[in-house]
């Protein structure tokens, strides 16, 4: 317990001194619904559920570039279907059975032709992207009924939805033995194969959920703003990646927890919301998220760096980048 | 009968300036011509209209009709596209720009060529451009900012929400409607939603939330501001906050039906989809046309927007 309290005191510190900041150089924002404006946002939109798939695919070594496009795709499968007047429950998992397909397509590509997970899952980010168009564009798809509304408005539906996705990716990594060899193979993907680990079928399975999760958090959306629209979640892909990082998951696998992604969503939706609060231009809030990814990373490789150097005396992490991890360079 | 009106209208008001090609060859044949077109994203509703209405147009002039439109509103993508597509040498090239000033070096190679571009929808600063066809935007801001001013009695702050920096056709709505409500007495708060629904949702709750005295919010696209107002309806404030949208698609005219939407503005998108590939056949036939057609734009109230459903 202690140990968790020590890796998430980081990120959390932070977000208190956010919203001291805010409290302090915004009086408006000292009420309740300040505070709401930052959950609505991240759970309405989507994209703390988002990140909740990435946070099982990054832990895993699985970064997914597609993410946005999957958003997009599902938006305009659940929309087609609603407005054909299938029931929502059907229309609903339809969507959220897109989401895995996807999934398992980029898992498949991933694990069985060893093509780097950047340029896989770039490639299917504009193939999905397509099929969504084929799909979508130029259609017509708003009005699915009071039912289907309430997953997205307000505060109970999303925060419904993002509790369901939370849970489930705490189960999975913490007490199902598929979550531990998630970590392991995030960690080290040839001593997880050597160890006996199926480490295709996990990345699959890593790939699905992660499909998953982006299905759901456009179902979310699309039922917060009532109507599907083939032109979302372009470039959430890096939104996902930065809230996953901003709380202390790692960029190169095998460590991270979606408890640390609660806190960097937070914090990324803290901070645009509090430049606003504080009359400051949204181009602000890219610059200070940006500064914040950058530090969360720099702190991450300089405790894989440290930690390495005192478990072998040689500076092995050092060696480890991005770009090796997706197979480019050494 | 509307739309021939708007269209007479718009080439009167476009003035004198023209553009003509060169002499047509006597053996100009309708059935050799390649018309390439490139709009804003096959992902946007507005654009896949228009490109539809462009293609109609030139299949039933007999010409092939290229479309190069990319997936994604990516201007790098928009101009490999537009770049890989020139060496192709169509006969005239049409796009309708993400980012409008990327294209100086596919002007260069055109010009070359002796290809002639077109634009659509959004302006190309450029003397070669052959001739332009959109929407009155600063003058559909200012229609807009007029209805705020109307709506809100010029009091309180209104959110002018912008497209990504830059971005011609966003940045002339935002001008319009910024100018015309600050003449009426109205705060202007700008900020910038990069054409994205989620943002513009999230910079109008924070507004919201922290500006007591906000009467208003404008959203330059049609997506955002049907997701705006549906996130104001939501938070019980659609009789204190109006919402103002762009494009009038089908959730916004029943956004605007329902009463959570205050205005928008119709963009005759299928009349500029036809009209610059009749432009783009009459120059390659040697014809002139005006360089620069701007459509008016037709404000939707709740009195009007049953007719553009």
């Amino acid at each position: 317990m202690q140990k968790q309290l020590r890796e998430i005191a980081g990120p959390l510190l932070g977000l208190i001194l956010i919203w001291i900041f805010i409290f302090a150089l915004a009086p408006i924002s000292r009420d309740w619904s300040s505070v709401e404006n930052v959950l609505e946002n991240s759970t309405g939109s989507g994209l703390f559920i988002m990140c909740c798939g990435m946070t099982i695919a990054l832990i895993g070594n699985c970064l997914d570039l597609s993410v946005g496009s999957i958003y997009a795709l599902a938006s305009v499968v659940v929309g087609q279907l609603l407005k054909a007047g299938v029931p929502i429950p059907i229309a609903v998992l339809a969507g959220l059975g897109a989401g895995a397909l996807c999934g398992i397509v980029n898992g498949t590509i991933v694990s069985r032709t060893g093509i780097p997970t950047l340029i896989a899952t770039l490639g299917t980010q504009m193939a999905f992207r397509g099929v969504a168009d084929m799909i979508g564009a130029g259609v017509d798809m708003e009005q699915f009924g009071k039912t289907f509304d309430w997953l997205g408005s307000g505060l109970q539906g999303p925060l419904f939805c993002s509790a369901i996705a939370f849970l489930t990716i705490w189960f999975i990594l913490s007490k199902t033995r598929f979550g531990y060899q998630v970590f392991a193979q995030g960690g080290n993907e040839e001593v997880a194969r050597l160890a006996g680990i199926p480490v295709k079928r996990n990345i699959v399975l890593i790939y699905m959920i992660c499909g998953i999760m982006a299905a759901l958090a456009s179902i979310v959306y699309t039922a917060r703003v009532d109507f599907a629209y083939v032109d979302r979640g372009q470039g959430w892909e890096l939104l996902a990646i930065a809230g996953v990082v901003i709380g202390g998951t790692s960029m190169f696998g095998g460590i991270g927890g979606v408890g640390k992604t609660v806190l960097g969503v937070l914090i990324y939706e803290s901070i645009f919301a509090g430049l606003i609060y504080l009359h400051y231009d949204a181009f602000w809030q890219q610059v200070a998220t940006g500064v914040v990814l950058i530090l969360a990373v720099w702190i991450d490789h300089t405790q894989r760096r440290a930690s390495a150097s005192r478990r072998t005396g040689v500076n092995i992490a050092k060696k480890r980048s991005l770009w090796s991890r997706v197979g480019i360079g050494s | 009968m509307k739309r021939a009106l708007l269209l007479l209208t718009a080439v009167v008001l476009a003035g004198c300036s023209s553009s003509s090609g060169t002499p047509a060859p006597a053996t100009f044949n309708l059935a050799n011509v390649t018309i390439a077109y490139s709009g804003y994203s096959t992902s946007n509703t507005y654009w896949n209209i228009l490109g539809k209405a462009a293609a109609t147009e030139a299949a039933a002039k007999g010409v092939k009709f290229v479309d190069v439109t990319a997936t994604t509103n990516d201007s790098g993508i928009q101009l490999q596209a537009v770049n890989s597509e020139l060496s192709q040498k169509p006969s005239a090239l049409i796009i309708g720009s993400v980012d409008n000033n990327v294209f100086g070096t596919t002007i260069a190679t055109a010009k070359a060529a002796g290809i002639p571009i077109l634009a659509v929808d959004t302006g190309i600063n450029d003397p070669y451009i052959s001739a332009l066809i959109q929407t009155d935007n600063e003058g559909a801001g200012k229609l807009i900012g007029q209805q705020i001013c109307t709506d809100t009695g010029g009091k309180g702050t209104a959110l002018v929400l912008g497209g990504t920096v830059g971005a011609q056709s966003g940045d002339a709505r935002k001008k319009g409607v910024e100018e015309t409500i600050t003449a009426c007495g109205l705060k202007d708060d700008g900020q910038y939603g990069n054409w994205d629904s989620a943002t513009d949702v999230s910079l109008s709750d924070a507004t919201i939330a922290s500006t007591p005295d906000l009467s208003a919010i404008f959203v330059p696209h049609s997506d955002g501001a049907a997701a705006v107002a549906k996130e104001v309806s939501d938070k019980g404030k659609t009789a204190t906050v109006k919402v103002y949208g762009f494009d009038g698609s089908a959730a916004e005219l029943t956004a605007i039906l329902n009463g959570t939407e205050a205005a928008s503005i119709h963009q005759d998108n299928v009349t500029m989809g036809k009209t610059i590939v009749d432009d783009a056949i009459t120059i390659l036939q040697g014809g002139t046309v005006p360089q620069t057609v701007l459509i008016p734009p037709v404000l939707i109230t709740k009195a009007n927007a049953a007719s553009f459903q």
